[in-house]
């Protein structure tokens, strides 16, 4: 097993009192497999992931008996310098959007080599010719002119190429995606994504693939855990997924995909309500308020992630579907 | 891009004319002149009225300010109405003085500025960052011939680390140099570093907040790394302009200084041609720190496209 997290749940307090955007989550990931993550957004996929490489903001609390292992190593134990070993090294990361995740006045070739000086020791120069392979590989065109321009220079679509080249560039054992397409227009989302299956198969590393869009996850990954308010709520592998939802919320998710088939003006089914409030998470399943086929005892008690097998169908629902 | 440079340029000289123009009106509405210093105390109206029309003084002020103007087109700054002696020779022989007291300063203030600016912005709201804070205020609010005293009170009369006063010049030895030098720029130091702190520690806590410094840790690279490679280029705007527009500021405290310490340069050359009305002296001065001025300005404009290439994409 390459990563497990076992009962993982992020406390940040806030004006208002603390909040829990994670809230005891656990799971697994094989090594050179794909995980997709999917919820709305504010469920906590984002902290999940930053809560990973120990990248939360100052004051965010981790649970005393939370567990994040990393190849053998607790990596929530393991101090900022060990921390900064693993990171860009053995874990790498993309965010959402390339515009801000990319140093607006360093030129995108400096970037570019920064992780191979730091971590694979290479001289300034064996690393700037590198960076030049690596934005060629990522599908760049004129690759050695563009290393020597600014973020702001280039195009939505190439500065996500340039944030992948970089997250690659010490050919990580685990790459955590955060939405990378999001940001992006329709027509390059594709692209973006096909390069990091083929990056994913050449490469043969593990990936978490975060996104809001069923659809997306259902092409890519071998995995698929889907999160609601802080919660893993349902998990399988991704076939048996699609083939047989069992969380309303995962039913519901998927029936507000629009569908070219649909005939046209046809009202698509959207999740009726908001996601809970963080701070007040309402009591027993935390889907249940906007639930169709919620019981009093969805409302009073919560549902566990069953069976424990982590290999298996797990859903945490006392009225699955089927 | 030439058209942009034709127009700092002439915004450059109207801004010397304004500023000529306005010190030499209120050195004319200023009581007194300069033919009563030369003649002394025991001056007949006569002898000092014959003085002033050899000088020239008793002419029109619009006359003379044309006049004036027109010497210094040609490169000719007049002569000190005084001592007679050129007034460009007495500027030339003072300026490297104030320079050096100038540029040591700043380089005092930034050497404590950008390390404490850095450390409070990444421990923002720890004891250090108050401490530091709390520090800060005091310094800037201490005037400078307070803070010269006490320098010279600690550096030079109790430890006996430093000369109290006067001006060592190169010839005699770098250090000797550097060591006379050390005082004065101390106390404008110690009053710039604060303010230059303060932004640059602002500045630098809304950079970290940035999604961009976030991926440099992603990437795994050092604290000290973050905050000096990638933090500090985008954080050093407002510090930089702050210090071009103290530059006008310091040449006051420069006045001050150089007058406190004795030392040969522009600004006790200014503060004694303005007591002894010496006009032409004055202009001459102005004219210098005025330029300086404007000239350290156009180099912070030119300074940010250098820190930020999208500022660049906007001038081309």
């Amino acid at each position: 097993m390459l990563l497990m997290v076992n009962r993982l749940r992020v406390r940040i307090p806030t004006d208002r009192g603390p909040v829990c955007p994670v809230d005891g989550v656990s799971f697994t990931l094989e090594r050179g497999k794909t995980l997709g993550l999917v919820g709305e957004s504010g469920c906590g996929k984002t902290v999940l992931c930053r809560a990973i490489l120990g990248l939360l903001p100052k004051g965010t609390m981790l649970s005393k008996d939370a567990e994040i292992i990393f190849d053998g190593q607790l990596l929530n134990r393991l101090p900022e310098r060990g921390l900064n070993k693993i990171r860009g090294r053995e874990v790498a990361m993309i965010f959402q959007d390339p515009m801000t995740a990319l140093n607006p006045v360093m030129t995108v070739g400096r970037q570019l080599s920064e992780p191979l000086v730091h971590h694979l020791g290479m001289t300034a120069k064996d690393a700037k010719r590198k960076a030049t392979q690596l934005m060629a590989a990522t599908g760049i065109p004129n690759a050695e002119q563009r290393a020597r321009l600014y973020p702001h220079q280039l195009s939505g679509g190439l500065r996500q190429r340039i944030a992948i080249a970089m997250a690659l560039a010490c050919e990580p054992r685990l790459l955590i995606a955060d939405e990378p397409t999001t940001a992006l227009d329709a027509t390059i989302q594709a692209d973006i994504l096909d390069l990091l299956s083929f990056l994913h198969n050449e490469k043969r590393m593990a990936m978490i693939l975060i996104t809001h869009d069923l659809r997306m996850a259902a092409a890519r990954t071998q995995n698929i855990a889907v999160m609601y308010a802080g919660k893993i709520v349902e998990t399988a592998t991704t076939g048996e997924l699609f083939a047989n939802m069992r969380m309303p919320y995962t039913r519901a998710l998927f029936n507000a995909i629009p569908r070219i088939g649909n005939p046209t003006h046809r009202v698509l089914k959207t999740i009726v309500g908001q996601p809970p409030n963080p701070i007040d998470p309402p009591q027993g399943c935390r889907f249940s308020p906007r639930c169709l086929y919620a019981s009093l005892k969805c409302k009073a008690e919560e549902p566990p992630l069953l069976p424990e097998d982590p290999l298996a169908h797990r859903t945490a629902c006392w009225h699955p579907l089927t | 891009m030439f058209r942009h440079l034709i127009k700092k340029f002439l915004r450059l000289l109207s801004v010397l004319v304004a500023v000529t123009a306005l010190t030499f009106l209120m050195m004319d509405v200023l009581p007194g002149d300069v033919a009563y210093e030369i003649a002394g105390a025991d001056a007949t109206v006569e002898g000092v009225k014959a003085l002033r029309e050899a000088l020239g003084l008793d002419r029109h002020i619009f006359i003379r300010y044309g006049d004036w103007l027109a010497g210094v087109v040609q490169g000719d700054f007049g002569r000190s109405l005084l001592t007679h002696e050129p007034v460009a020779n007495a500027i030339f022989a003072c300026l490297p003085v104030t320079l050096e007291l100038m540029m040591i300063s700043q380089i005092l203030a930034l050497v404590l500025a950008i390390p404490i600016g850095i450390i409070s912005a990444y421990r923002s709201r720890s004891g250090l960052d108050r401490a530091f804070s709390a520090t800060a205020f005091a310094f800037m609010s201490a005037p400078v011939f307070v803070m010269a005293m006490v320098l010279i009170y600690i550096f030079a009369l109790k430890l006996r680390w430093l000369p109290a006063t006067g001006f060592a010049p190169l010839s005699e030895g770098l250090l000797a140099n550097i060591r006379s030098l050390m005082l004065p720029a101390a106390s404008l130091a110690l009053l710039e570093w604060a303010p230059l702190m303060r932004v640059l520690r602002s500045d630098m806590i809304a950079t970290l907040q940035e999604t961009f410094i976030l991926s440099a840790k992603a990437k795994g690279l050092s604290a000290r790394k973050i905050l000096f490679d990638h933090a500090l280029k985008p954080s050093s705007f407002t510090l930089i302009t702050i210090l071009g527009i103290h530059i006008g500021h310091l040449v006051g405290g420069a006045v001050i200084v150089e007058s406190i310490f004795a030392l040969p340069g522009i600004g006790r050359l200014l503060v004694g041609a303005i007591y002894s009305r010496d006009l032409n002296m004055v202009q001459g001065c102005i004219l210098l720190i005025t330029l300086g001025y404007v000239v350290v300005n156009f180099l912070v404009d030119a300074l940010y496209s250098f820190l930020d290439p999208r500022v660049r994409a906007q001038a081309d």
